[in-house]
């Protein structure tokens, strides 16, 4: 009789845990959707977390400028000197109390004060003000709100107590004067003087206009062609299902799918307002025309909502290849029935270069009233090793940049023109000038044409001319064109 | 501390909540509210009142249906041309309607497209000419804006004009559908509040809009469910069926 009973109490354990988690499922039932079918483990434990960038990271100046003073300029990457964290900390440590005034002043006298050895923080797209300073945690200080938007930001020895700041949307300029010298920025600066070549200059000082645009005026790299493979070059694997599904959820059976003759994949849902279009070439489409309930997110909100649902619908990298890293390249406020929103175009660098593509943008996704609209991703890799190969091969000198220009002003002027620049009337001398005062950054990276005869997946060193709106690319080493593209073609 | 206590007190208190829950699950779906002929007839008098009238009895049913997987099956207009040049015509003067439809039905049956699928839908005569139409039907249920038409004068097919969509399968789940009153209701949104609609038949179709989409020429798609309601003399509206 005593044998028994030594089994009660495993028995009541074992009761004990059933009924534990018969509770939990009835529950589960209750709380979730009720059907049977739609339960899965995964649901209760939740999904793999995705990897997303942090908004400062992406949030980098597109060029900082450093005038080492009598003409002289040196451009710094991203990372050097962490130049960039230097002027935030800065911003951040700023005291009301101690700041005098924040006051308006004219191009002229911004570009005086410049003439000192200064540093620039440029910006190819406007920062709205208050979801700026609120973002960094910056103190309100009185007076900065008469800034509309923040394009470049600024330090010059000449007025070492300023921070100076330009409005591109307003093309107005700003400095925020404090009571002490900012000696950190006089540091930096004596910091780069003493570790960096002077190795750009002016387009102006080259060319004998107003162009205030630097320019490099040698480089040596050994920057090759780059084989490289578009992220999805086989529509028909589970990589690609499991990439819609993340747009249409994890059943499929009721999205409609069509198949275009060319190899394009299309998912739609209901009467077309969600569309997933993958091209034979990898290229991905989403629009969403569903009305948005949310409401309307500031600059910050808009990007936080792409960084997250870039990194739950194919990541902020590829499958394959080497890391990249993601930066906002362009941004700009948009409106679409009367709800506002931000498009964001995410340029990628291969250490330390950009990836640029004709015609088309690696990431770009438009937020509206905090529901992503739209997205556009055409990402390639390249594989590390075809990278580093190129480190082991002989540096070449890369064609002038004074020179690229002067040998393909009729063709940029050519590009401008479709863009709804007027150059009639001009030519020789007169459209030089007027294409090389147009020209905002010029600087290496590499590029995917469109079409090239023979090297279809084929990234080309490249000279990147930008003017604004649009991207124009030239053979590194032979000037060559390699093709555009408009930054905000529909 | 009494475990053993404690654990029976445990397993009694999770047994009651697990009962508790289990009847409220059951008493939930078994409670699916009004029955579906009650909300049929509330259904209709809403309609009448919306000046929306109905001849005949609407579908009872309306079941969980997977999507259909289609292809695009385009003629070759070349192979066709051919096709109709090869045929003799009839030396008779006169050729019944039964002849007609033979003759058709021999003409796709030589040009490869004549299958199952391929359902008489109406036929036209004017004169010696006769217009026999097709439509697709999968399994019973009409596959919308898929046909062929031949034009047959003399005992010979003179002309074909064909967009057939070729179903490939079902998806693999199935998915509740609209009863037909709900999608009345869908027909009552976007009616105009004076015109009076008479509904003259509703019927579970695969449908799916080409319009939908642009670009390159569509080699696959995919038919969903949907309600074809056919309303004053012929003009049709299709409501998509699935419920979300």
């Amino acid at each position: 009789m005593g044998k028994p009973k030594q089994y009660i109490e495993p028995v009541k354990n074992l009761i004990l845990v059933v009924l534990f988690f018969t509770t939990m499922l009835l529950l589960y039932f209750f709380w979730g959707n009720p059907v049977l079918n739609s339960f899965k483990i995964s649901d209760l434990i939740g999904d793999e977390a995705v990897e997303v960038p942090s908004y400062q990271s992406v949030t980098q100046p597109g060029r900082i400028v450093v005038h080492l003073g009598g003409g002289s300029y040196t451009v710094l990457e991203e990372e050097d000197f962490n130049a960039w964290q230097k002027y935030i900390e800065l911003l951040q440590g700023l005291n009301p109390a101690e700041v005098l005034s924040v006051e308006e002043i004219t191009a002229e006298q911004f570009d005086k004060i410049m003439e000192f050895r200064s540093i620039v923080y440029r910006f190819y797209y406007d920062l709205p003000q208050e979801a700026f300073l609120k973002r960094y945690s910056i103190k309100d200080i009185h007076g900065i709100d008469q800034i509309g938007e923040f394009s470049n930001f600024g330090f010059s020895s000449g007025s070492p107590e300023s921070l100076f700041i330009y409005d591109g949307s307003k093309n107005k300029y700003y400095r925020i004067v404090s009571a002490k010298a900012h000696e950190e920025m006089d540091k930096l600066l004596s910091l780069v003087e003493s570790s960096s070549n002077a190795n750009y200059r002016r387009i102006g000082d080259l060319t004998g206009t107003a162009n205030r645009t630097v320019i490099p005026i040698f480089l040596s790299t050994n920057m090759s062609e780059l084989k490289c493979f578009p992220e999805f070059e086989d529509l028909n694997t589970i990589a690609v299902k499991e990439f819609a599904q993340t747009f249409f959820g994890e059943s499929l059976d009721f999205v409609r799918q069509i198949h275009g003759s060319k190899g394009t994949h299309i998912y739609m849902y209901g009467y077309g307002e969600k569309v997933l279009t993958i091209s034979a070439s990898g290229k991905v489409e989403y629009k969403n025309k569903e009305t948005s309930q949310s409401s309307q997110q500031s600059y910050f909100e808009a990007l936080d909502t792409a960084l997250q649902f870039v990194a739950a619908h194919g990541g902020w990298q590829t499958e394959e290849g080497m890391e990249m890293s993601p930066y906002v390249r362009f941004a700009k406020a948009v409106e679409n029935n009367k709800q506002k929103g931000y498009r964001i175009i995410f340029g990628m660098r291969l250490r330390p270069e950009s990836l640029y593509l004709e015609s088309s943008h690696s990431v770009m996704v438009e937020v509206i009233h905090g529901q992503v609209t739209q997205y556009l991703r055409d990402m390639v890799y390249v594989e590390e090793p075809e990278y580093l190969k190129q480190e082991g091969t002989a540096k070449r000198e890369a064609f002038s940049v004074i020179n690229m220009i002067a040998h393909n002003y009729t063709y940029i002027a050519s590009v401008l023109s479709e863009s709804g620049y007027d150059f009639s009337g001009l030519e020789g001398e007169a459209l030089f000038d007027a294409v090389s005062d147009l020209v905002v950054f010029v600087k290496a990276g590499y590029v995917k044409p469109e079409y090239a005869e023979n090297k279809e997946n084929v990234l080309f060193p490249a000279w990147i001319v930008n003017t604004g709106s649009t991207l124009i690319y030239f053979d590194l080493y032979s000037a060559e064109p390699l093709g555009h593209t408009d930054l905000w073609e529909e | 501390m009494d475990w053993t206590k404690a654990k029976t007190i445990l397993i009694v208190a999770l047994l009651i909540t697990n009962i508790f829950l289990l009847c409220l699950y059951f008493s939930m779906k078994t409670d699916n509210g009004p029955t579906e002929e009650r909300l049929q007839a509330e259904t209709i008098a809403l309609l009448e009142e919306k000046q929306i009238y109905i001849r005949g009895n609407l579908p009872d049913e309306h079941q969980k249906m997977p999507v259909l997987i289609v292809e695009y099956d385009r003629l070759d207009p070349e192979y066709i041309s051919q096709k109709i040049d090869e045929q003799k015509p009839s030396d008779e003067e006169y050729v019944s309607r039964e002849e007609v439809l033979k003759k058709t039905e021999e003409f796709l049956k030589d040009c490869g497209l004549w299958n199952k699928n391929v359902v008489l839908n109406k036929v036209e005569q004017n004169e010696d000419t006769f217009i026999v139409s097709y439509r697709n039907e999968y399994e019973g249920i009409p596959i919308e804006d898929s046909y062929i038409i031949c034009t047959v004068r003399k005992g010979a097919v003179k002309e074909i004009d064909r967009f057939w969509l070729k179903p490939v399968g079902y998806g693999k789940s199935k998915k509740a559908t609209l009863s037909a009153s709900a999608a009345l209701i869908d027909l009552m949104r976007s009616k105009n509040e004076r015109d009076a609609i008479l509904v003259e038949d509703i019927k579970m179709v695969y449908w799916l809009d080409p319009s939908d989409y642009e670009g390159e020429t569509a080699v696959s798609d995919t038919a969903l469910p949907a309600w074809r309601i056919t309303y004053n003399e012929g003009q049709i509206k299709h409501v998509p069926a699935y419920s979300d």
